[in-house]
């Protein structure tokens, strides 16, 4: 009787809150109908894909198990790819990180200047991915902008995309310039966030600017730059573009990524869709790894007020 | 003076506009009804390809004339061309048009993927489509034609161009420089470089401003015609293995990383040199190019005197050589009109189209009987270069078929080192044996457990 009386109450008490809230779960609804469906049940497909030798075309798919991951501790272009991709992301993250910042601390302190630095930054940002990787290609060539700025000062630039020391540099450069805009103005918004009275009251005390930055700006701006730096490894082990448009890959596999050869294995050659598939988990747990280990060391909920 | 209407009249002349108007509306639904009437009378035959009128004025003249000249012909047939650009895209959208069930009736499919398509099984077998139409039979192909699209009796395309990679050259440069211009005035890879380190002009501090040849080494498209020409081989018989690692391509790999590096007869290599505008422009005396180019020349560069020739023979070659393709014509098997795709392309493969393309495009065929018309007779009097095209298609070596997507991407790092200068072409050679050889075992192993 009590158990029974005890699960009458708990279904009551379920169908009060859903009908009190149903119109919260309406509006949700169609949402989450849509990432269920395009999000959820696709990336579980995809999980189901890596464990069979999948082809769209093919009769029968049949079950390989871990067979695609194994294989994939044997291919060298993907664990050269994977190379190459943590390399972009070891100079693309705190290169972008540290550009975005300076600039927002700049344009922060710019007064009137700031909406101009901030529109002029931000271009970039809203330009086509290949619209800036084609433009660079021009620029990056032997004989190109860069490289002739470099000899009116007595240096003689290689050439940057068909060097395989020089190609990914160069692609890192490019993805800096195009992302910085973006980051700065999310630090130009957890800027805003923190309040003057502490600036003031460090002031008062006597810190300079360097102790104002390291103690005041740098802590108050954590989890800003938690999110920003969850954003570009992200970001980062899923360059595609500016590779596939600037260096396809080369020279010699220099720049090969790993978005690149899911991409190729997937749509590009035949019946290689598990094989990708397998590819592209290996990525998310490589990102998720990295994501959880940031949030665990640097995320603070706690702030100073 | 304002008139002003009584209002009964008033009320019947909106009554009678308003009819009218009614009128007019219930006519226009009839004629649009009617209209829809005629049009579902017609099937609709949906053709994909990726040649497109976009690609100049005469491809747009050639494709108006295909359209007007079928429908003509085949007044229930309303023929829609959908033109998809070449590359990943179009085998992407043929995979998913093929697993969503809705393919287009036919399809020209280059042979980099029509096999893997018939491997696949969704091609339909054209055989007995080909006995019922004599105009159609193996016997009206040239014989390097029946390489492609056929595995034994199952035939899967039907051949539509003949192409083959050439060396295209500008006269008045070769001229200016004292150089024969016969199509076969090279005999020798050595005679060649000789011409191209003559034909290259340099400034006063040594960079190239005219290329004598421009090499372009960086995927293996560039390597293989020399290396027919010089006796190898790609695949082994069985096509089962590679046969590349010998002599003859690590003899071309040599020879054309000396023109590069050693001689400089070209430009630095970057990645957005546009070769074909470079000898437009009349930079470039020598590029690699194709039997296809002469109504692109035309097109951007009408003034243009120029020569195809085949690639000279190498140090152990037999002769003349080049590689040689046939892309096809295919219908899916899940096509919606097959016996609608099989009259298109009867038109489309057949001699009418053959000698219209030719007209519009300066485009050989792979039908025999075109080089026998009048009209082939006559374009060749005026472009003395289509004579050569025959001898080229028909000295070329087979372009490789079997998942070469796939193989092209483990082979151009290796080609961009060797031209590079990065990778000797004996290492390099090795690591694609190795690499080419573990994509066939797993495809054939592939073939016998999902395939077939």
């Amino acid at each position: 009787m009590t158990g029974n009386g005890s699960a009458h109450r708990k279904s009551t008490s379920f169908f009060c809150q859903l009908s009190s809230n149903l119109s919260a779960y309406i509006f949700v609804g169609p949402s989450l109908l849509l990432i269920g469906t395009f999000s959820c049940i696709a990336i579980a497909y995809s999980l189901w894909i890596s464990l069979h030798n999948y082809d769209v075309l093919a009769k029968r798919c049949p079950f390989v198990g871990l067979e695609n991951y194994r294989e994939l501790l044997h291919d060298e272009v993907f664990l050269l790819s994977l190379l190459n991709t943590s390399y972009y992301a070891l100079m693309a993250v705190p290169s972008i990180l540290l550009g975005a910042l300076i600039l927002a601390l700049l344009a922060d302190r710019a007064g009137r200047g700031s909406p101009v630095i901030k529109v002029i930054y931000f271009i970039p940002s809203i330009t086509p991915g290949v619209v800036v990787s084609l433009l660079w290609v021009w620029l990056l060539r032997d004989d190109g902008a860069v490289n002739q700025i470099l000899a009116t000062i007595g240096i003689s630039g290689p050439n940057w995309l068909q060097n395989p020391h020089s190609a990914m540099p160069a692609i890192v450069v490019v993805s800096a310039w195009q992302s910085v805009g973006y980051y700065m103005i999310v630090f130009m918004a957890g800027l805003s966030d923190i309040p003057k009275m502490y600036y003031e009251a460090a002031l008062i005390d006597g810190a300079g600017p360097l102790r104002r930055f390291l103690y005041i700006t740098i802590p108050l701006l954590r989890n800003t730059l938690v999110f920003v730096m969850v954003m570009l490894i992200i970001g980062s082990y899923q360059v595609f573009t500016q590779v596939y448009i600037m260096t396809n890959g080369g020279p010699q596999n220099a720049t090969e990524v790993v978005q690149a050869q899911i991409f190729r294995n997937a749509f590009q050659f035949v019946g290689r869709m598990g094989y990708a598939a397998a590819m592209a988990w290996v990525l998310f747990a490589i990102i998720a790894f990295f994501v959880v280990l940031q949030m665990r060391l640097v995320r603070s909920t706690k702030l100073y007020d | 003076m304002v008139h002003s209407m009584p209002k009964d009249e008033y009320c019947s002349a909106r009554l009678r506009a308003h009819t009218h108007s009614i009128h007019r509306c219930l006519i226009s639904l009839l004629i649009f009804l009617v209209g829809c009437h005629f049009d579902t009378n017609k099937n609709v035959l949906r053709v994909w390809d990726w040649w497109s009128p976009v690609e100049g004025e005469s491809t747009k003249e050639y494709f108006r004339g295909v359209e007007v000249t079928f429908e003509q012909q085949n007044p229930n047939i309303d023929l829609r061309f959908q033109h998809i650009p070449f590359g990943p895209q179009y085998i992407q959208k043929i995979m998913a048009s093929i697993a969503a069930k809705r393919p287009p009736d036919c399809l020209h499919a280059s042979i980099i993927w029509a096999n893997d398509l018939y491997e696949r099984g969704v091609l339909m077998d054209l055989r007995p489509f080909i006995e019922k139409t004599p105009e159609m039979a193996d016997s009206v192909w040239l014989p390097a034609a029946l390489r492609y699209g056929r595995d034994g009796e199952y035939v899967y395309g039907i051949p539509i161009e003949h192409d083959a990679s050439c060396i295209l050259y500008n006269i008045d440069l070769f001229e200016e420089a004292g150089i024969p211009t016969a199509p076969d005035a090279f005999s020798n890879w050595e005679d060649f470089r000789r011409a191209a380190i003559r034909l290259t002009k340099r400034d006063k501090d040594g960079n190239v401003i005219q290329a004598g040849f421009i090499v372009s080494g960086f995927d293996i498209y560039a390597y293989l015609p020399w290396m027919y020409s010089d006796g190898g081989k790609f695949y082994s018989d069985d096509f089962r293995k590679s046969a590349f690692n010998d002599v003859p391509l690590l003899e071309a790999m040599h020879f054309l990383q000396d023109l590069q590096h050693r001689d400089q007869v070209s430009f630095p290599i970057t990645a957005e040199r546009q070769d074909f505008q470079l000898f437009l422009q009349g930079k470039a005396a020598m590029i690699i190019g194709g039997t296809w180019s002469a109504n692109v020349i035309r097109d951007q560069s009408p003034q243009m005197r120029f020569g195809m020739m085949s690639f000279p023979q190498g140090p152990h070659g037999s002769g003349r050589g080049g590689m040689t393709w046939t892309n096809l014509f295919c219908i899916p098997k899940s096509a919606a009109n097959p016996e609608q795709a099989w009259k298109f392309i009867t038109y489309y493969c057949g001699l009418e189209n053959a000698v219209w393309k030719l007209r519009t495009l300066n485009r050989n065929s792979p039908l025999a009987a075109l080089y026998e018309t009048q009209d082939w007779k006559n374009r060749v009097k005026e472009n003395p270069f289509l004579d050569e095209i025959p001898k080229i298609t028909e000295s070329g070596g087979l372009f490789p078929v079997v998942r070469f997507t796939e193989m092209e991407s483990i082979l151009q790092p290796l080609c961009q080192g060797v031209m590079l200068n990065n990778l000797t072409p004996e290492d390099a050679l090795s690591e694609a044996q190795k690499k080419v050889d573990a994509i066939l075992t797993r495809y054939y192993a592939e073939l016998e457990r999902a395939y077939k």
